[in-house]
């Protein structure tokens, strides 16, 4: 009976009009359901049918289904389909092994639906592994999962800073402290010897997928409010479905969507102050005095004489005792707030989900800020019996501002400590170097505060990434969906240097401002035809194929325009016609500014799952990828993967080891690859540039040059990757982990190859190269405490290394010029080594005599001569070391006592260098210009005189500003371990709540980057935070092939880059912030 | 089913459209990118040239190269603020230290220009204009080459265009490049435009003093004699000097003469003047001319006029005094930076060693041996900038109580008091001479400046040259716009003076060096009979011609014009010359510093094949 009037509800809505005409019909009908309805609220049993779903929308097996307040239940089947008798006004329990426990009321109705969640961390818990979820027992490959809690005990504005040492295996590098600021993420170490960061970045960093499709170009355009979950696949056998693009491992972001029940509202926001974590001790007005004076002193070429001396301005500052630190006029209090309401809700047919949230950061650099609006929605609509649609539309809208760059503090700490901020009558003290020879140069860096028209360094950023899919259930066991990815970027960068800025200091007219417009357009798309074939056979056979045809297609396209001469501040870059002069912006550093790039993707991919009894599983995948950018012919190239797995504790000998929960052992075996080449690199450019052959526009010519030759031979770069995991859980599931060790070969590295200058070309594309890393991950979960108290206490622990080298180099030997050595970690310093400083004694003694050349004094940077030749020279240099870090940890406590919660997380990483540009100098733009020349304020380092014997820096030496061996002062023990972050949480008691209609109410602080507990960069005063803010920028050393001496600075002037790009640096940038939050979560 | 049918029929379709479209996708189209083969249109040809001259212009005026070619050398000392010590002391000096920005812009324009002779007999143009194109080509690969084999002796020597990069590379014997240097200038000095005009035009691209067959001759005069010197053949001084003299003879033809005043040579109205015969261009054109105003470095700025400044503002102050032998700056600066006196930037002075020892005991280069007679000769004076007059407004040694009452400064230490009259008052002086008691003022009528006479005369205080002002420049912190004269006609006298010394004819020799002289000789300010009892004092006689004697001349000619070193070279001096007169390397410099390492990126980046030599003694 039920079921004739659920079909005919079906066909009334179907044949509305029919029916209307058939009013006898719906007369019987009205009867019939009147009846129903009383039958209902009379309290009798109903006989109730539902459907139990996981939370991504796949079947439950066999869920448990049990009448609250009674022991009468059934067990559901293998779909997730149960049947039961039940009172119309009582309460279903429905659980199921591995899953959380839902209660749904009855209500009278016959139907219901609920969907579980998974424990976190058990074999249930369904992952999405790429193309479609599995659960966890049956994954073969190396993924680790986190969700969204996990990554919301460290507030960020970004995926990557929650990222840092959360998992093992996962090493993220920070970059940058400005704020929205990035940094880098390295899934199992590096692969791809580079030679530029931007190389680097594109061919190692992971595949980052937003449900389902590729997502490209900022992180910032990820709310992470929006994230349910994320998934990373580090092995080959999981990545190699993504073929081309799966070597740097691949994460997967899965965001909220509505699910079935009645609307929720919430709303999670937090306020919070940041301050910066430290200042760079910098020398005080008398110690500058003492240092400029020393500095003279110890004038090599010219003893006693300084071009530097105190300006007739700083003799009366001293002699009135001025001391500024322009540290603290600089730095102020940044605040962060993030808002993000969400509705969502659903009925069995469609789940909708809505949100909009906004984000804003202050920076602690005055005008500094992040702001990013966004808006989401999920509409998932089950159409009829077979067919479902679905749309995910993600939308941001970001400002950041951050005028005077990430290098404020770095010319912040070089003006003179001994000029007043302001003059007497209030003003500002405009040029504090006035009468030196650098006059020109500074200006207070107190403009940032006071012209805010004046500097304006803007990037305006719009981004609507959309998902579309429709599933039709084609047969029981065989679905075909189709997946459309349309992903629009659109990004306005805008800047304005008035004259008389910080950022602007030799313009002192306004026909020196200058500014910029770039604007640039991106958009992708995919279009993924896939197709599910899911059969379980006699029980015990399940067999899954997975198959995907999929095209993509990337465009990029950009313009940028320099304005130079404007009429005010106010201007800005509004206006470019009311510019003096309007140019189209040549490449920088041979990177182009005006561009058309596009580039497409062509795939082909299967896979198969097949698992026996739950206890043996194998996976197999194979793809084909064609990609535009290599040489027609060689473009296409196959990625084959294998998996094995086994549930050991399913096994009938294991049943009585009742200690072990679980013990599944896994292994895989894959390749991946990497299109990581621009396009139209086979094809050859010319650097294109300008001249003009006299004063007349007659002459005015566009320049060519070759510089980059063409390669027709471009073909796929791939890695092959073993690995090895087990995962457990013991002891009642209170302990669980897993543990994997890998081993993986690249080869055909596309390798942007610098040539021997002699060539003209200066550099083209090849495959060349070897490389392998190997490693070990170990990840453990435990449940310390659980007492019946409700004092919960668990904690996470991962820890990992990574051992990357180079094993094959074109040739068979090191490439000295490109910083590549065979047996060595990928980049790694190269530099002749510092012993010391030379001491009065050597010369006394003769051991300064012994060194032929260059002929040296006491006082200066003394280094080895590794061949005992009395030269040093650059058969002298040596592996110094590297940045690749020898481990990695990261711990997580959570402490739960009835409505309070405490976390903490602690991020170790381990025994690398970083690189300190600002104790370096090349008389270049590299490193600090003029460290220890006494020209400029600086870090204040233990330097040598006669009376201060130290080993640790030279005297100063006002006769140059590239002091010999400069370079070898930059290399710093950058191991350090941190805690992120502190939180306290407390739950107001529902009992409260429920009179406000308030479901749920959590409140909480949060205190980021609260403390390091070791690091020897900070213990040895070379600042604040020993945490990358950059890369390179350190001095290529002169010995080692440097960018010292000769030469115009012509694109070609940087000489040898050493590897430079990929070294981490700690630069005089903008410190990172230690933030105090307050926040709350609540929900409706 | 029906609904089935519905739904895969479209989706059948959708996919096949979409396979049909994939060849599509894999197809590359570039749009914002300039490849090789467009060498062979006629813009492509023309761009490919124009590269070459960018590049050049990358290099002189800049300031690497600028010190490169003047240090460690009779000339030049260093600066207080100097940034490349090692090529002035020469020690430790080694590969690595040649950080390749000339090495590699020369090879990278030689292959531009192999790809332009290449492609170029492909554009579309009429063969007398293809011609002139390709002789340009030419011309600018041997100059290229011409500079690489002085500096660095033995060099790769590409003449086709590199299509396969290779990381191998080898040294061809000197005796090769300067065969195909000569090939080069020879076809050129036929091919190219007579002469460049001061401007271009549509039918012209090349004006601007682009370069000419007269460049192209006077280059391969230079080029004769230098071949000369390493082989000591008086075939190649005699081709030399004929070459040198047939351009001197047809000057009207070639357009080129020398001005009647040295200094008209230097005025900006006459960059492109009669006597200029190579140009590195600039302009205040932001494009085209890569202009940047308060640019402190850049591949086209011309910087050239702020390497010799001292910090004028820092001593002209009226109370600036001697202390135990050092200048010490006191009080208000009379001088502030302004667009007339430039941006000081301390990397070069002019060499003033006296020399307390030795050969030269008691004497320095600059005023004792290529200065020594600035009577007659007016170089000096047109070259230094010795005065500078107060420009800055208000400064006073008298200052005022509470009360509005003058009172005496403390810092006043010498004791005058006055207030300073902007354009009129001498803020600083450097005499040629000693000034007893300088600083020093006369208390009747008070000197109100400095005086700095050249005992003070220091690292950070020094006459500064003048001959590369720019005037026209809107800020006092821009970089300047005018041309960086490489090759003026004055040097075709002094190559073919040269030429017949080194050939025995010292009397053509002196004729050639008369004409330079007595044209020195000049002054505006003089009566035609103070200038004929000049040009007299000046003329010298045959017996008079050394070598020295030649490379002073050069000294007073070309000082600072980025010549020196090579000149030096070329005329197998530097050693001796480097001994005898500068103390800042003496000490170090030794006989294997007559060729510059090659840059150690290129020894490290040949990775095929034979290792890649570097010069002896690095």
């Amino acid at each position: 009976m039920f079921m004739k009037v659920s079909v005919l509800q079906n066909e009334q809505l179907s044949n509305r009009s029919k029916l209307l005409a058939k009013r006898s019909l719906s007369l019987v009908l009205s009867v019939l359901l009147f009846l129903c309805f009383t039958q209902a609220t009379s309290g009798q049993n109903l006989r109730v049918r539902g459907h139990i779903t996981n939370e991504t929308g796949q079947p439950v097996p066999k869920p448990s289904v049990v009448i609250k307040g009674t022991s009468n239940g059934v067990t559901g089947n293998d779909n997730g389909d149960f049947e039961i008798e039940a009172p119309g006004n009582a309460t279903l329990v429905i659980s199921s092994v591995g899953y959380g426990t839902v209660e749904v009321e009855v209500n009278d109705r016959t139907s219901v639906s609920a969907s579980l969640s998974s424990v976190a961390g058990s074999m249930n818990e369904v992952i999405v592994v790429g193309y479609g979820t599995q659960r966890k027992r049956d994954v073969t490959g190396a993924v680790a999962s986190l969700n969204a809690s996990t990554l919301r005990q460290v507030p960020a504005p970004n995926l990557i800073a929650q990222l840092k040492g959360r998992t093992a295996g996962v090493d993220v590098v920070s970059n940058s402290a400005t704020p929205g600021g990035g940094g880098s993420i390295r899934i199992r170490g590096n692969r791809t010897i580079a030679n530029s960061q931007g190389t680097s970045d594109a061919l190692d960093q992971p595949l980052l997928v937003l449900d389902g499709i590729p997502f490209s170009g900022s992180i910032n355009d990820l709310n992470t409010d929006d994230i349910e979950k994320i998934e990373i696949l580090k092995d080959a056998s999981a990545t190699a479905i993504y073929g081309s693009r799966g070597a740097g491992g691949v994460i997967l972001v899965t965001t909220k969507r509505g699910k079935t029940g009645k609307p929720t509202v919430s709303y999670n926001a937090y306020y919070g102050i940041s301050s910066v974590i430290g200042k760079l001790k910098v020398f005080n007005g008398p110690e500058y005095a003492q240092f400029k004076q020393d500095a003279a002193t110890y004038n090599r070429s010219s003893p006693g004489t300084t071009a530097y001396p105190l300006t007739a301005a700083e003799q009366s500052a001293l002699a009135a005792g001025v001391s500024t630190d322009w540290q603290d006029l600089i730095y102020q209090n940044g605040f962060t707030t993030s808002n993000q309401l969400t509705v969502s809700g659903g009925s069995e047919g469609v789940q909708y989900g809505l949100g909009g949230g906004y984000y804003n950061e202050t920076g602690i650099i005055p005008n500094q800020k992040f702001e990013r609006y966004s808006l989401r929605g999920t509409l998932d609509a089950r159409i009829n019996k077979v067919i479902k649609i679905g749309l995910n539309t993600l939308n941001t809208l970001s400002y950041s501002n951050t005028p005077g760059g990430a290098g404020v503090p770095g010319g912040t700490i070089r003006v003179t400590p001994l000029a007043n901020p302001y003059n007497a009558d209030g003003s500002l003290n405009l040029r504090p170097a006035v009468g030196s020879i650098d006059e020109p140069n500074i200006v207070s860096p107190l403009t940032l505060k006071t012209n805010a028209d004046g500097i304006l360094a803007k990037t305006r950023r719009l981004r609507t990434f959309n998902s579309l899919y429709g599933e039709v259930q084609i047969m029981k066991d065989l679905r075909y969906r189709i997946n459309i990815g349309l992903d629009y970027r659109q990004q306005q960068g805008d800047s304005y240097n008035g004259p008389n800025t910080f950022t602007n200091a030799t313009a002192t007219t306004f026909a020196q401002a200058n500014a910029n417009v770039t604007n640039n357009e991106a958009w992708t798309y995919v279009i993924e035809n896939l197709l599910f074939y899911d059969k379980t056979i006699h029980e015990k056979h399940k067999i899954g194929f997975t198959g995907l045809f999929s095209t993509q297609k990337d465009h990029n396209q950009q313009s940028s325009f320099n304005g130079l001469g404007f009429p005010a501040d106010y201007v800005q870059n509004s206006n470019l016609a009311l510019a003096n002069s309007v140019t189209a912006v040549t490449p920088i550093n041979g990177v182009p500014q005006n561009f058309l790039n596009e580039q497409g993707l062509l795939s082909l991919m299967g896979r198969v799952n097949y698992a026996y009894d739950d206890r043996y599983l194998v996976t197999a995948t194979v793809r084909r990828d064609g990609s535009s950018v290599l040489a027609p012919g060689h473009q296409y190239f196959t990625y084959p993967a294998f998996g094995l797995g086994w549930n050991i504790s399913n096994e009938t000998f294991m049943k009585n080891t009742s200690f072990i929960n679980n013990l599944k052992l896994r292994g895989g075996w894959g390749k991946t690859g990497n299109q990581g080449v621009a396009p139209y690199s086979t094809l050859g450019a010319l650097s294109t540039s300008t001249y003009n052959f006299g004063q007349g526009s007659a002459g005015q010519e566009a320049a060519y040059t070759v510089t980059q030759l063409a390669n027709a031979d471009l073909h796929w770069q791939s890695t092959t990757q073993w690995n090895v995991g087990l995962d457990f859980s013991v002891l009642k599931n209170r302990l669980s982990g897993s543990i994997d060790v890998y081993d993986q070969n690249t080869k055909d590295i596309l390798l942007p190859y610098d040539l021997p200058p002699s060539n003209g070309a200066t550099s083209t594309t090849k495959n060349l190269g070897q490389t392998k890393g190997h490693g070990l991950e170990i990840n453990l979960s435990s449940i310390n405490v659980q007492a019946k108290n409700g004092l919960t206490w668990t904690t996470d622990l991962n820890f990992s290394f990574n051992r990357e080298e180079i094993t094959a180099l074109p040739g068979g030997k090191d490439n000295i010029g490109n910083g590549w050595f065979i047996g060595q970690p990928l980049t790694v310093i190269y530099d002749v080594k510092k012993l010391g400083i030379w001491q009065t004694e050597d010369s006394v003694k003769g051991t300064l005599a012994a060194q032929t050349s260059p002929v040296q004094f006491p006082g200066q940077v003394r280094v080895q001569d590794l061949n005992n030749d009395g030269k040093i020279d650059q058969n002298d240099r040596q592996i110094l070391g590297n940045f690749q870090p020898q481990w990695e940890a990261g711990f997580t406590s959570v402490l739960t006592y009835k409505n309070f919660d405490f976390s903490f997380v602690i991020h170790a990483r381990m025994g690398m260098k970083v690189l300190v540009p600002y104790v370096t100098a090349d008389g270049g733009a590299q490193g600090f210009p003029f460290f220890m020349q006494g020209r400029a304020n600086q870090l204040k380092v233990d330097y040598w005189t006669r009376s201060n014997p130290t080993n640790e820096f030279p005297a100063p030496d006002a006769g140059t500003d590239r002091f010999l061996f400069a370079s070898t002062l930059g290399y710093v023990d950058g191991s350090f371990i941190k805690c992120r972050s502190i939180n306290l949480g407390y739950q107001i008691p529902s009992s409260i709540l429920k009179k406000a209609g308030i479901s749920s109410l959590r409140v909480y602080v949060t205190a980021v980057n609260p403390f390091i507990f070791y690091s020897p960069f900070v213990t040895d005063g070379f600042g604040p935070d020993p945490e990358g803010n950059g890369y390179g920028g350190s001095v290529s050393s002169p010995t080692a092939g440097g960018s010292v001496g000769v030469g115009g600075t012509g694109p070609n002037s940087g000489g040898n880059t050493n590897g430079s790009f990929r070294q981490v640096s700690v630069n005089a940038n903008n410190p990172s912030t230690r933030q105090f939050n307050f926040g709350i979560d609540l929900k409706f | 089913m029906k609904s089935l049918k519905k739904i895969i029929l479209p989706s059948v379709i959708i996919v096949a459209i979409l396979s049909n479209s994939c060849k599509k996708v894999l197809e590359e189209n570039p749009r914002s990118l300039i490849v090789p083969s467009f060498l062979s249109t006629p813009s492509g040809l023309l761009g490919g040239i124009s590269g070459v001259y960018n590049d050049i212009r990358g290099q002189w005026g800049t300031e690497g190269f600028s010190l490169f070619t003047v240090g460690g050398t009779d000339e030049h000392l260093m600066g207080a603020s100097n940034s490349a010590p090692k090529f002035f002391t020469y020690n430790g000096l080694a590969s690595a230290d040649m950080n390749g920005s000339f090495w590699n812009v020369a090879y990278q324009d030689i292959n531009t220009l192999n790809g332009v002779l290449l492609y170029g007999p492909d554009a579309a143009l009429a063969d007398s204009v293809k011609r002139q194109y390709l002789g340009q080509a030419k011309f600018l690969r041997a100059f290229w080459y011409f500079y690489l084999v002085q500096t660095f002796g033995d060099v790769p020597l590409h003449t086709e265009f590199i299509t396969a990069p290779s990381a191998a590379d080898s040294r061809q014997p000197v005796a090769d490049v300067y065969n195909q240097i000569i090939q080069d200038l020879t076809d050129a000095s036929t091919d190219l435009q007579v002469s460049s005009p001061a401007t271009s035009s549509a039918a012209n691209p090349f004006g601007g003093k682009a370069a000419s067959q007269a460049t192209a001759k006077y280059l391969l005069a230079k080029v004769y004699l230098t071949r000369g010197w390493l082989t000591n053949n008086n075939a190649d001084f005699t081709q030399a000097y004929n070459i040198a003299t047939d351009l001197i003879n047809n000057k009207t033809t070639y357009g080129c003469d020398l001005w009647q005043d040295y200094a008209d040579a230097f005025k900006p109205s006459n960059d492109y003047g009669k006597e200029t015969l190579f140009t590195s261009d600039h302009s205040s054109d932001t494009k085209y001319g890569q202009y940047q105003p308060g640019a402190s470095g850049g591949p086209a700025q011309n910087l050239t006029p702020w390497f010799n400044r001292w910090n004028y503002p820092s001593l002209a102050n009226i109370n600036s005094y001697v202390s135990g032998g050092v200048l010490k700056s006191s009080g208000t600066s009379t001088m502030t930076r302004d667009v007339a006196n430039g941006r000081p930037y301390i990397r070069i002075r002019p060499n003033n060693y006296v020399w307390p020892s030795g050969v030269n005991t008691g004497k320095n280069y600059l005023l004792d041996e290529a200065f020594s007679d600035r009577v007659n000769d007016s170089r000096y004076d047109k070259t230094f900038q010795t005065v500078w007059i107060a420009n800055t407004a208000g400064v006073s040694t008298q200052v005022k109580d509470a009360n509005g009452n003058l009172v005496h400064d403390p810092n006043n230490s010498r004791g005058i008091e006055y207030t300073i009259t902007v354009g009129k008052d001498t803020a600083v002086w450097m005499p040629d001479h000693e000034v007893t008691g300088a600083p020093q003022f006369n208390g009747a009528d008070p000197f109100k400046g400095i005086i700095i006479p050249p005992s003070l005369w220091s690292n950070t205080y020094f006459p500064a040259v003048k001959k590369f002002d720019d005037v026209n420049r809107t800020g006092v912190n821009d970089p300047s716009t005018r041309p960086v004269v490489i090759f003026r006609f004055s040097d075709v006298y002094l190559v073919a003076a040269e030429a017949a010394f080194k050939a025995g004819d010292v009397t053509n020799a002196a004729a050639m060096l008369n004409v330079v002289r007595q044209r020195a000789a000049f002054r505006s300010t003089n009566s035609s009979a103070q200038n004929d009892a000049a040009i007299a004092a000046v003329t010298i006689t045959p017996a008079q011609v050394t070598l020295d004697f030649i490379l002073d001349e050069r000294t007073r000619e070309f000082y600072g014009e980025w010549q020196r070193w090579w000149d030096l070279v070329r005329t197998q001096s530097l050693v001796s010359r480097v001994t005898a007169w500068n103390p800042e390397a003496a000490p170090y410099i030794q006989s294997f510093h007559v060729l510059r390492p090659v840059p150690q990126q290129e020894i490290d980046l040949v990775t095929e094949g034979p290792k890649f030599p570097q010069n002896p003694g690095y």
